[in-house]
């Protein structure tokens, strides 16, 4: 009898790692229906058309590389999905396509592929299709139409309406009751308006442990703690309730920070990270061209992710080090 | 390490039926491969000739230029060979093969009890010493290690019998059949090492606490709750704690007592192939095919592993001596392990972690070959408990590649460089 | 120190394909990317700086080469700093009369920006201090053509993606980006040069291995 050698522990938990992908489609899920209901089904073509693309170019990039394939563990799926879903509902059928496509072509594959990539592929993609496309990246709907989007053709015709960020960014601002805000009865992206649905999926990703708290709690905080010391619209809680729940800023909090290949995993480098990131978005929202800049602003912070985690993790732990550095 | 850290895992505990069996003595092997080596790791010289038949308890290897005993024959038997071999934990020694004589008489007369009261320090040391005890926690002679204790700072001694291992159930066994023996060893320990206190730590609550209370009287016994690997000390300790094994314990007690060398180990034999999961007490040299043959195979295993699930090592062969360093043997078919991706970056690791490291940022370093930034993230406080493999979720040999790196340290490896002169 | 001096031409050789190739200056030694990113948008002006590029370089590598070891080393950098501006303000008045003033007046801060390029002090400052003059020659020039090369390359994409010309003359595509004329579409096409250039080097060499094994077996 032969017997085979193996490194200790012989024993483990038998998760899959695609457990953390498969949670976020999971609660991509709800989003996609509640923007259905305002706006029919081009939304939800939007968002498989981008997973489409991103999984068809994960592929053919795996064969060209000749490497195992990983577009089973999912994360070619989520990027897909998250591009679409931060589109605008009457973005043409080819944006989530090229977006998708960016995003693992340029910012994804050659960085070292699935698991290795240093920013986040979503955020990239929807920055480049920021760049280029601005104006029909910003071209809302308005969703009191109670009409679903065409199909096909083209969607000149669809009464479009300002979001709440355009609307605070040039100073003027329509009131929007707290209902509202929280139901998505307003003009954004696909993905982004029904803010209860939303912090209901946050919470659904906490429990199961594939989104972390720590990161998009301090950057909430740290975007409320700049809405109420700059607010660009009287009042502090409306500043507040307003700056949290336009464009795509919570959004980003619960599925673009959260990626765990660019997030920092160390505990304090988590909350470093999100109160970052959270300032650096308000700012891009003051100063910036668009109005909504979070994608650079996650961009940005990415770069900065395995920094943060090892400054943290040196900082909490500098006797210890220092105590090695002497004796050893 | 706090007590009240978060950090660790639970692990699945796997250690019935071997746990409610009682001890079982297994039937002197055809043949037995007796290490000679003294506890620190020195060669010992045989003491016998060739074919001659040596007592079990009598001197087996002598210390190089000595007439000091420091191996003893665990079974009456003909010494009838001398086989150079390379065991997994004591790498490339030389053993004596005993022909095992069952039946034969040994020395009958059980010698006198001495008044373990009277006996100081240095005199527990050494019979210790003379006795060639191992302590099965970490495979080290006993009285080095008590003796490297003697002039440090207060500390608490601990025998750790809470095995937070899935398999293991051997120190519960022991306790079970002589848990004053124990008792009295520890306490002989706390002397010879100059401890404040000891306690025995267990993980075993209510009646069965009390049980153990009830048959190792005077002796405070602890339970220790916590994710693996929790510390084994009383809850209101201010005092470090160091520890020491069941078995060793018990063999100082016996040493010292009767003079009786240690000869014997109790191994737990489990895994999902073996027949019998029992604790075997095995004679020291005992093959390991010759214990699982004892407690029966009832199906092929793909692994054989000296040690507990968490922290064992697998072996190719099984002709491999068990030692007293060694307190399980596992048989296993399957090894639950997923299927290995490149790291997520979930960040289990970090939190499984009880030593504060960073596991996925060391493997990283590895991976790329960063040697000289390995430093700075304290590779060698990593003691190898192999939670953060348990818990990752590709399926990669975290603990294998910190334990690579803790063992590598002080390489350098130049950094690629122009070699511009500027 | 230098060099010993030796007129063999593999050695010069192999200092120029070093420079040009092997260690590119851009794409492998990440040097001299801003004037690229920031105004490597059109073919002309690539064109404009590569060239004043190598009439800085070429005489700051010679001059040092000559005579850099025997000046102090805080003299070095500020003579030759000072040499590059000179030559620069010739050429941009030259430019400016002589060939075109609106290429001038959009290339205002970038002529004089070479002077102070990363691109001087590494080669000029750093690498002729203590070669020979042939080696010295030789890396100046591939740099100057590394750069030159990589920086006309990029420029050429991007005029043709964001405005559809090449060297102002109009390719009548449909499909134009403007965007690709901000920067960050010059870093990710550096990005994938770069890359491209190490799959190069890497089939040259399994090609050139290759050869020496088919030689060494005969």
């Amino acid at each position: 009898m032969t017997f085979k050698l193996a490194h200790a522990p012989h024993l483990r938990r038998t998760e899959s790692a695609a457990f953390m992908s498969l949670d976020v489609l999971v609660a991509l899920l709800p989003l996609l229906l509640s923007s259905a209901v305002y706006y029919g089904a081009r939304p939800a073509i939007l968002v498989l058309l981008g997973m489409a693309s991103a999984v068809l170019c994960e592929t053919i990039c795996c064969l060209i590389m000749k490497r195992a394939p990983t577009v089973l563990d999912g994360t070619a799926a989520v990027t897909g999905g998250i591009v679409g879903m931060l589109l605008p509902p009457l973005a043409p059928y080819w944006m989530p396509v090229i977006g998708a496509a960016f995003a693992i072509l340029v910012v994804k594959m050659p960085m070292g592929g699935s698991g290795r990539n240093l920013f986040n592929p979503a955020a990239a993609g929807v920055a480049v299709l920021t760049l280029c496309f601005s104006g029909l990246m910003f071209r809302y709907p308005d969703p009191g139409q109670n009409v679903p989007l065409p199909l096909t053709g083209s969607v000149a015709q669809v009464i479009t309406e300002s979001s709440p960020a355009a609307q605070m960014m040039s100073g003027g601002q329509t009131l929007y009751s707290p209902m509202m805000l929280l139901l998505g009865d307003f003009p954004g992206p696909i993905g982004a308006t029904a803010i209860a649905v939303i912090a209901a999926c946050a919470l659904y990703l906490f429990s199961r442990r594939s989104a972390s708290p720590l990161i998009t709690l301090s950057y909430l905080a740290a975007c409320a703690g700049m809405a109420a010391l700059f607010p660009r619209v009287p009042g502090l809680t409306n500043s507040v309730l307003m700056e949290l729940c336009s464009g795509y800023l919570l959004f980003a909090g619960v599925f673009l920070l959260n990626d765990p290949v660019t997030a920092p995993r160390h505990w304090l480098g988590r909350l470093v990270y999100g109160a970052l990131a959270g300032v650096l978005v308000m700012l891009l929202r003051y100063y910036g061209r668009f109005e909504e800049g979070a994608c650079f602003a996650v961009l940005l912070v990415n770069a900065f992710a395995p920094v943060i985690d090892r400054m943290c993790w040196g900082l909490l732990n500098f006797y210890r080090i220092r105590k090695g550095a002497h004796s050893g | 390490m706090s007590k009240f850290t978060k950090r660790g895992v639970v692990l699945p505990l796997m250690k019935e039926p071997a746990c409610s069996r009682p001890i079982v003595d297994i039937p002197v092997p055809a043949q037995v491969v007796v290490p000679l080596v003294a506890g620190d790791g020195t060669a010992c010289r045989p003491a016998a000739g060739s074919y001659e038949t040596v007592l079990r308890g009598e001197p087996l290897g002598l210390l190089e230029g000595s007439e000091t005993p420091a191996v003893y024959a665990p079974v009456t038997g003909v010494l009838s060979d001398l086989r150079e071999m390379t065991h997994p934990l004591l790498g490339d020694i030389s053993c004596a093969v005993l022909d095992g004589m069952a039946g034969k008489e040994e020395k009958t007369e059980k010698a006198e009890k001495r008044d373990l009261s009277a006996l100081t320090a240095e005199e527990i040391l050494a019979a210790a010493r003379a006795a060639g005890i191992v302590d099965e926690l970490d495979g080290s002679l006993l009285a080095d290690k008590l003796e490297s204790w003697l002039d440090t700072d207060p500390y608490l001694l601990g025998a750790d019998g809470t095995e937070q291992e899935p398999y293991s159930s051997s120190a519960w066994a022991v306790l079970g059949e002589a848990a004053d023996e124990v008792s009295e060893g520890l306490g002989l320990a706390a002397r010879a090492a100059g401890a404040i206190d000891c306690h025995i730590a267990i993980r075993q609550k209510g009646k069965q606490r009390k049980e153990l209370a009830k048959r190792a009287p005077g002796r405070l016994i602890c339970t220790v709750h916590g994710k693996y690997p929790a510390v084994p000390e009383p809850r209101s300790a201010v005092l470090p704690v160091r520890t020491v094994g069941v078995q060793a314990c018990r063999a100082l007690y016996r040493a010292c007592a009767y003079g009786e060398p240690q000869c014997d180990c109790v191994v737990t034999v489990a895994g999902d192939a073996v027949a019998n999961p029992q604790n075997v007490r095995v004679p020291t040299g005992t093959l390991v095919e010759d214990l699982l043959r004892f407690c029966g195979l009832s199906s092929n295993p793909s692994y054989i592993i000296l040690g507990d699930a968490m922290t064992g090592v697998a072996i190719t062969q099984t002709d491999i001596a068990i030692i007293p360093g060694i307190a399980c043997v596992l048989a296993l078919t399957v090894r639950p392990q997923p299927k290995t991706r490149t790291c997520v970056g979930c960040g289990r690791c970090v939190r499984a972690c009880h030593a504060d490291l960073l596991p996925f940022e060391i493997m990283r370093r590895m991976d790329n070959m960063q040697y000289e930034r390995l430093s700075s993230l304290l590779p060698e406080e990593c003691d190898g408990c192999g939670a953060c493999s348990y818990v990752c979720p590709a399926g990669l040999d975290v603990t294998a590649k910190v334990l690579e790196a803790r063992d590598a340290h002080g390489t350098i490896f130049l950094k690629w460089g122009d070699g511009d002169d500027f | 120190m230098k060099q010993p001096f030796s007129k063999n031409l593999k050695e010069v050789g192999d200092a120029f394909l070093d420079s040009f190739l092997v260690k590119n200056i851009v794409l492998v030694q990440a040097i001299g990317i801003c004037p690229i990113i920031a105004i490597g948008t059109h073919l002309k002006y690539g064109v404009v700086l590569a060239v004043c590029t190598a009439l800085v370089l070429l005489p700051a590598s010679l001059f040092m080469s000559f005579l850099g070891d025997k000046l102090p080393a805080w003299l070095r950098a500020p003579l030759y700093t000072v040499g590059a501006a000179a030559i620069l303000l010739g050429a941009a008045v030259f430019l400016d009369r002589l060939i075109s003033h609106e290429l001038y007046a959009i290339l205002y801060l970038f002529i004089p920006l070479m002077a102070v390029n990363t691109l001087v002090s590494y080669r000029a400052g750093g690498f002729s201090v203590s070669h020979e003059p042939a080696v010295a020659l030789a890396d100046a020039l591939a740099s100057s053509l590394g750069f030159g090369l990589v920086l006309c390359v990029v420029s050429a994409l991007r005029e043709m993606a964001a405005f559809g010309t090449l060297w102002d003359i109009p390719l009548h595509m449909e499909l134009t980006l403007p965007e690709a004329s901000l920067p960050y579409a010059a870093f990710i096409m550096l990005g994938f040069m770069a890359a491209f250039l190490q799959w190069l080097k890497a089939v040259l060499s399994r090609r050139a291995g290759r050869r020496g094994e088919g030689r060494r077996a005969e």
